[in-house]
């Protein structure tokens, strides 16, 4: 399978005041077309500052990322804004959904800027809250809003979808649903899903899981059979 | 007391979001310029008059006469309430000029040579009168406050602002502003003549009166010109010799009694002076210069408070506004505070912190600026009120006052800004805030509104509409902000429109003539058609007239008017022309209003030329932009005074480049008094104006920086509110101008409302306006043009342009990582 995401020993560096920390500090990993892929690690060892540069909203300090061919490192801001609009697809930790806009409009709202949109009553039909495309996000549970989040991101329909914690703030059940929906999209959609979490339960349903220490990559392991999420624990 | 760390952390809050505050601080500033500025020039031009008037014994009554000898004053002098007469000649002399073009003329007015004048310098000094003949020494200062000087014993309504007093018979002491204009140096001779004698006069020094402090001469004029009009005072022996009027006495000035009013004495003097040719009897309320200097008093003082309460709520408003955001943004600090056991009231003492220190700075900064403006407003008055000016003095009352308005005002905002603090547990501090948005807004009614608006016009939309006090406030804010813009601009638009008018549709003559006296209409008519390059000629008739009404006396030039006049017409501010009246007299609504009264009244007329107080009926009252007025048709006015047709003064239309010639020939003439180019009056009216359209600009100025600062805070506080919601969008993929279009579209929108709204709001204003400033010289036109409206909101929309181009900067700035990290 061909590598979708290409990062070459990149290194991130960020100066506070007269401190200098070094949060990435020369990792390199590919990820394949389609792979569902689990970053795992600690709080505070690099693997948000792994997806951000990934996303395209934060800048390595050395080192390549390559999208299919297409170096991300040298890009500029307008190229970036280009390469979240049609790639990536980003799912936040607290939802970041737009307070006074309903569901159905959060997911809009994204599947405006694609070329090649899924219909957001598709999505919302995925995700089972039809019944809810006119609510507004303060009427939702933290997990409805959480699966809204996901079909806005999975709306544009990008090629990469992005995940920072998405059942961090969410309890068991809910954070399986919502891991099932992600599951759903990689199968349903042939998209591939990267989740940073530090919960390693999570690991269990990746193809791929990358395991971040002090901003390196300690160690990538691969999964033949990956586990159904429901079928993992934590 | 705020906690010393408290009030750091509050400072350096206060100095991360500096451009705020100073925009704040700016508006502030501009609210209390307006209010000291204003207050002090209105005191200080007070101050002055009062002093003056004092010093100058100003008179309690007036009465002009066609002739009374002197012998005879003494005998008025015994009316109850009467403490003093003085009784003057007058007579209007010509200067001799090199000008071929132009009619310079003196209101000359023989005083005793031995009567002791009101001098600079001194009448500061308890009281000194200074003898004639030992006046101040030359140059001394005008410029000393006069404070409780009583100038017993001096002359009724004389100053010696400079030079020395009228020791020889032919020395002559010449208005101040005259002397200015002109050139001219004490020692200096000019000539003038009178009843056909030329006369050289030494120059001995400048002179101001009370009477005079607004000069203006009986011809029609719209402004004071000091190069072609002014006072002078020669011995009153010189002018009873060349007028041949020994002993006699043409203008009467009264000392009253204390305890008694005009009122009191009015019938007994009226009696006395009936067989002397008594033109007009009137108070010191209703002296013409006095009048109309009170006017503008008034109007000064009643702007003030709007103006400065105009700008203190627009800063009271976002300053509201911005804290709101902060209590919201700090909540978690908040609620940190309190855990530690910060009392309620200290928590919210430090928070008030942010308008008080916000109000007091704009106060300060506002109380400062004021200075240097009072004192350039006050020069701008100076220049057209005749009085011994003051240095406005820095009045500490009216800047403390500022600067504590300022303080309240920031302050009050601030705690209605703050005040949910209190309600704030620590547990809930440290929770996200419940979300807001619950449930649909006024847009969401709106069907059709989602399907031609996209999701970020939309969100703009429900942003507003859900947050109705803040948007009303917004709303509101620019709308002030746009209003105080058309005001400014419709002045610079109407008065150009006003004259326009005047001398286009009304007073459409090139010239107009005034004769030295009554001459026969038709005999006057062949003399000045015959005159080579003269295209027409119409003769007119103006007549100084008194109008009684009740209890009130106004003097007033009393117009004749031919039916059909190509070259005098009547028009109102409305453009409707109206035919002379054969039956009665047309008013002008400032003076009808002035004298209370309407349509169907009847007033007396009182005149030299009538045996007795004549009744009239006022045909109609008619709105004007210019000076009081009052019209009749000409052959109907002769009538009236049963006199055979006459004229006073002939207006004529010249033939192409031949207006100087004519002039030329008209000076020369014997019975003409002066002789007016309408170019000319253009000319003054533009000067004049050139003052205060600098103030104008400025005002201009102001407001259009008030509604950058209005919008760009407005622009930062959203910013700040949405910039996690922003920062989604960017990381969904929208570039930053799409991002923007949130907070743009919502600009625009309230942009749009706060115009809806301004244009009523301008229109009141401008209404209140008029009222504020009309006095009887001119009136402003009410209306507003739509040009003012097209260049305010031209004005506005820039300032939202550039406010939402430093927005769209913002949000291309924003480190997305940082921005999403942080929990709402």
């Amino acid at each position: 399978m061909a590598a979708i995401l290409s990062v070459r020993n990149v290194t991130k560096k960020y100066i506070m005041g007269e401190v200098t920390v070094e949060a990435l500090r020369g990792v390199s990993f590919e990820v394949d077309e389609g792979e569902f892929v689990v970053i795992l690690g600690p709080s505070g060892s690099g693997k948000s500052t792994i997806l951000n540069i990934v996303g395209g909203i934060d800048f390595p300090t050395a080192g390549e990322i390559y999208y299919k061919d297409t170096p991300i490192h040298t890009a500029d801001e307008k190229r970036l804004t280009l390469y979240r609009r049609n790639s990536i697809g980003f799912v936040f930790q607290f939802y970041n959904l737009i307070p006074n806009l309903t569901a159905k409009e959060n997911i809009e709202l994204a599947s405006e800027l694609s070329q090649n949109p899924i219909p957001a009553s598709e999505l919302l039909e995925k995700i089972e809250l039809s019944d809810r495309a006119g609510h507004y996000p303060a009427k939702m549970s933290g997990g409805q809003q959480q699966r809204v989040a996901i079909a806005r991101a999975i709306a544009k329909n990008p090629d990469i979808l992005l995940c920072d914690e998405p059942t961090g703030a969410l309890d068991f059940s809910t954070g399986i649903s919502v891991l099932k929906i992600l599951r759903d999209f990689n199968t349903d959609y042939r998209k591939t899903v990267v989740i940073i979490t530090h919960n390693a339960g999570i690991a269990a349903m990746a193809d791929k899981t990358l395991y971040v220490r002090d901003g390196l990559i300690d160690r990538i392991t691969t999964n033949e059979t990956p586990a159904a999420p429901e079928d993992i624990e934590w | 007391m705020v906690k010393p760390k408290l009030l750091k952390k509050i400072l350096r809050s206060m100095w991360g979001a500096k451009k705020s505050y100073f925009a704040c601080v700016f508006v502030i500033a501009i609210g209390i310029v307006c209010y000291c500025a204003l207050t002090t020039v209105c005191d200080s031009l007070q101050y002055s008059l009062d002093n003056f008037y004092r010093d100058t014994r100003f008179a309690d009554a007036f009465a002009t006469v066609s002739e009374i000898p002197k012998a005879r004053l003494a005998a008025l002098d015994g009316i109850e309430g009467v403490a003093g007469v003085e009784g003057r000649l007058s007579e209007t002399g010509r200067v001799l000029t090199e000008d071929r073009e132009t009619i310079v003329t003196l209101r000359l007015i023989g005083v005793d040579p031995q009567a002791a004048w009101t001098a600079a310098g001194t009448a500061a000094e308890a009281s000194s009168a200074v003898p004639a003949g030992a006046g101040a020494q030359p140059g001394a200062s005008a410029h000393a406050p006069a404070p409780a000087a009583s100038s017993a014993g001096s002359a009724l309504n004389m100053y010696l602002a400079d030079g020395g007093g009228l020791t020889e018979i032919d020395d002559i002491l010449i208005g101040k502003a005259f002397l200015a204009a002109r050139g001219i140096a004490p020692g200096d001779t000019i000539e003038i003549a009178l009843y056909g004698q030329a006369r050289a006069f030494t120059v001995k020094g400048s002179v101001q009166s009370p009477e005079y402090i607004y000069t203006m001469p009986n011809d029609g004029s719209l402004f004071p010109d000091p190069m072609t009009f002014d006072i002078a005072f020669v011995q009153s022996g010189a002018l009873e010799t060349i007028s041949g009027r020994q002993g006699a006495a043409t203008d009467l000035a009264f000392a009253l009694e204390s305890g008694y009013g005009f009122d009191d004495v009015k019938s007994p003097l009226e009696d006395a002076l009936k067989n002397y040719g008594l033109a007009a009897l009137y108070s010191r309320d209703d002296q013409p210069s006095n009048l109309l200097v009170t006017q503008e008093l008034d109007s000064i003082a009643s702007m003030s408070a709007p103006m400065s309460g105009l700008f203190l709520f627009v800063a009271a408003a976002i300053l509201y506004i911005m804290l709101r955001r902060i209590v919201e943004q700090e909540r978690t600090q908040i609620g940190t505070f309190k855990a530690f056991g910060y009392t309620n009231r200290e928590v919210v003492s430090a928070y008030i912190l942010y308008g008080l220190i916000t109000g007091f700075a704009g106060g300060l900064l506002g109380a400062l600026l004021s200075i240097p403006a009072s004192g350039a407003y006050f020069d701008l008055f100076s220049e057209y009120f005749n009085i011994p000016s003051v240095e406005t003095q820095v009045n500490f009352r009216y800047l403390f006052t500022g600067i504590g308005l300022a303080v309240a005002a920031g302050g009050a905002a601030a705690l209605l800004g703050v005040k949910n603090i209190i309600k704030l547990s620590p547990s809930d501090a440290m929770r996200p805030s419940a979300p807001a948005f619950i449930t649909g807004s006024l847009a969401d009614r709106v069907r059709f509104l989602p399907l031609i608006l996209t999701k970020r016009g939309m969100m703009a939309l429900r942003f507003i509409g859900r947050n109705k006090l803040k948007s009303a406030l917004i709303l509101f804010s620019i709308a002030i902000s746009f209003s105080v813009m058309s005001v400014t601009y419709s002045f610079n638009t109407l008065i150009d429109q006003m004259i326009y008018d005047q001398f286009n549709k009304s007073q459409i003559y090139d010239i107009k003539t005034v004769l030295k006296g009554p001459a026969a209409k038709e005999a006057a008519l062949s003399a000045f058609r015959g005159l080579p390059g003269v295209r027409d000629a119409e003769a007119i008739i103006e007549l100084p007239v008194s109008v009684v009404h009740e209890n009130r006396t106004r003097q007033i030039a009393l117009t004749g008017l031919n039916a059909g006049s190509a070259q005098f017409r009547i028009i109102d501010d409305q453009g409707r022309l109206y035919a002379p009246p054969t039956d009665g007299l047309i008013l002008t609504k400032n003076f009808a209003d002035s004298m209370g009264l309407t349509r169907g009244d009847t007033v007396l007329i009182k005149s030299p030329l009538l045996p007795e107080d004549k009744p009239v009926r006022i045909s109609n009252v008619i709105g004007t932009n210019f000076a009081s007025s009052c019209y009749m048709d000409a052959a109907a006015l002769a009538d009236f005074f049963r006199q055979p047709d006459f004229a006073t003064a002939v207006v004529l239309l010249t033939e192409p480049g031949e207006s100087a010639r004519v002039k030329e020939a008209l000076i020369r003439g014997e019975n003409v008094a002066s002789v007016n180019d309408a170019r000319r009056i253009l000319e003054n009216y533009r000067a004049l104006m050139g003052s205060y359209i600098s103030l104008i600009y400025m005002i201009l100025l102001m407001a259009i920086l008030i509604a950058f600062a209005i919008i760009y805070n407005i622009s930062s506080i959203s910013l700040s509110e949405r910039q996690r919601e922003l920062a989604t969008m960017r990381v969904l993929g929208m570039t930053t101008a799409e991002t923007a279009e949130v907070l743009t579209f919502e600009h625009w929108v309230l942009f749009a409302a706060a115009v809806a709204v301004g244009i009523p709001m301008t229109l009141a204003m401008r209404q209140a306006l008029t009222a504020a400033i009309s006095n009887d010289l001119y009136g402003m036109p009410s209306g507003t043009p739509p040009v003012a409206f097209i260049y305010s909101a031209a004005s506005c929309a820039i300032s939202v342009f550039l406010s939402n181009l430093a927005a769209r900067r913002q949000i291309g700035r924003f480190s997305l990582v940082e921005v999403l990290k942080e929990r709402d």
